[in-house]
């Protein structure tokens, strides 16, 4: 429980602040020394992790990433901030101990020596008759995972971030002043069934033919995490460019910004070389050329006085929008 | 209750005498020091619990859930404490009561440094059976009690199977019919003495 995030909450009886470690179900009051149980709506604690980064760090950590990600100078430079907000994700945070038994039937494995003729040992492995095994399975358990949907902000898991961060104890009025406190949609019934699906999938071994289990949970703690992230904004020209920042460690978790620009010349350049090279040839060689790139454009882009234009002289062409996360 | 912020913060106070509970970080109940009452906290309120201790010497109570139980097999119904001994093949040591009893299930209901520990200790006083009869005495040196009878009871297979003979549990057609029935648990404490890590109960010639 060393690595345990810590809370900072206070004390009913005297209203001095103490510290209480997500995970654990009690605290003591050090001013008045009462013992302090925790909770929370429906027996389950919700806790926040503090943001480390403002607006204007978060804005700075996005266009640094523009910078090392492979964005044209210019592009960089063209892309207007337009507005940032912080985000509180809830994840669910279930700690306990999975007890069982699992049994399981196996492929053995025989190994067998064998001289040949020549005096020359080799040893030779044969399928064996298939084993049964029981296992007891009695370990901590530590589970996290998203309480809604948010891959639209690239976060999968607070497990890493939340060993060692201050953890404060909901308020969602006071949050709801600095941003956007999103509800967990998932229910405490499903966590479980992910939490027990998950600590069935660790102790399975490989190369097992046949298993079965008895694998429970027991003395679960259960809390929702909320974590923050900043969720930027950036245009450029008429295109839209969003930015998710973790608003912890300033690391980049979902964006999309322009591909680089390149320049075309070859295309325009051919065409009119055809067209010269074939006039010169014949007139009429000339002629059919120009109708075929005609009919070529009419085919892929169109005919309108803007596509011909555009196809020979932009001769700068920007590549598809990069995603990340 | 502090419900100033969405986070609900329970002094621990005992309802009988109004003095301080003390408590652990990870305990679930509470012993009164002063009046000896035992609470524990059910949606957010004190609720009352019978904690019972087995005489003995010890400088340090170990708290264990005893839950009678029934057990049922492809090789038939397990009722008594003989037909338990069958089960697991073990021979009668010390004072179990009678023969034709429930067998109990001891569960530990306090932290123990690992949870193949835990199971370990649970075994080892289910095969054994020892007949706890409790006494009136002050609590004192009860170790910290982490688990709840819920608990005990999801712990409770696991722990029956591990005192059921390897080969039993090797059949997969033993592990399907293995039916566990416990029934309401008891909370006891046991006095041990404590060397080092390891606990040690004359009486029984136990080692934990």
């Amino acid at each position: 429980m060393n690595g345990a995030m810590a809370a900072a909450i206070s004390c009913p009886q005297c209203g001095s602040p103490f510290s209480f470690r997500e995970g654990t179900r009690n605290a003591l009051c050090p001013s008045c020394g009462t013992s302090l149980a925790v909770s929370g709506e429906a027996g389950i604690p919700r806790f926040y992790l503090e943001e480390r980064l403002d607006l204007p760090q978060a804005r700075s950590a996005a266009r640094k990433f523009f910078a090392v990600s492979g964005v044209d100078t210019g592009l960089v430079e063209s892309l207007r901030f337009e507005k940032g907000k912080l985000c509180f994700l809830p994840f669910w945070s279930l700690k306990g101990l999975t007890v069982g038994w699992q049994w399981m039937e196996r492929e053995s494995v025989v190994r067998e020596e064998l001289v040949d003729e020549n005096g020359t040992k080799r040893t030779v492995e044969r399928r064996g008759p298939r084993e049964q095994v029981f296992e007891t399975v009695a370990s901590p358990f530590d589970f996290s995972s998203p309480a809604f949907d948010c891959s639209a902000f690239g976060l999968r898991g607070i497990a890493l971030a939340g060993a060692v961060l201050p953890l404060r104890g909901m308020d969602n009025a006071e949050l709801e002043r600095r941003g956007t406190v999103y509800d967990p949609v998932k229910g405490v019934d499903q966590v479980r069934r992910e939490a027990l699906a998950a600590a069935r999938d660790r102790s399975r071994p490989d190369g097992v033919l046949r298993i079965r289990d008895g694998i429970r949970i027991c003395a679960e703690r259960l809390a929702i995490i909320s974590y923050p992230v900043w969720r930027l904004t950036f245009t450029a020209g008429e295109r839209m460019y969003p930015v998710v920042v973790d608003a912890v460690n300033g690391r980049i978790l979902k964006a999309r910004f322009p591909g680089c620009r390149e320049i075309r010349l070859f295309a325009p350049m051919l065409v009119i070389l055809v067209l010269v090279y074939a006039w010169t040839l014949q007139r009429a060689l000339g002629g059919l050329a120009l109708f075929a790139f005609l009919g070529w454009m009419y085919a892929s882009r169109g005919l309108s006085p803007a596509t011909l234009a555009g196809f020979f002289f932009r001769l700068t062409e920007r590549r598809e929008d990069i995603s990340h996360g | 209750m502090d419900r100033t912020a969405d986070i609900r913060v329970i002094p621990l106070l005992c309802p009988e005498c109004g003095n301080r509970l003390s408590a652990g970080e990870d305990d679930v109940i509470f012993v009164c020091a002063s009046c000896a009452s035992c609470w524990e906290l059910t949606e957010g309120s004190p609720a009352r619990r019978e904690l019972h201790h087995a005489g003995g010497v010890g400088d340090v109570r170990l708290p264990f859930w005893i839950l009678p139980f029934q057990v049922t097999t492809r090789e038939g119904a397990v009722g008594t404490r003989a037909a338990f001994r069958s089960l697991t093949g073990s021979l009668p040591v010390g004072d179990g009561g009678s023969d034709n009893g429930l067998p109990n299930l001891f569960v530990p209901a306090c932290p123990f440094p690992s949870p193949p520990h835990l199971i370990r200790a649970g075994r080892i006083l289910t095969l054994r059976q020892p007949a706890v009869a409790p006494i009136p005495c002050l609590p004192e040196r009860i170790a910290p009690i982490v688990f709840r009878e819920e608990d005990a009871r999801n712990m409770g297979e696991v722990i029956l199977l591990a005192t059921v003979t390897e080969a039993r549990k090797k059949s997969f057609a033993f592990l399907e019919s293995f039916s566990f029935r416990p029934g309401k648990g008891m909370l006891c404490t046991i006095p041990f003495e404590r060397k080092g890590p390891k606990f040690y109960h004359a009486g029984m010639n136990l080692e934990l």
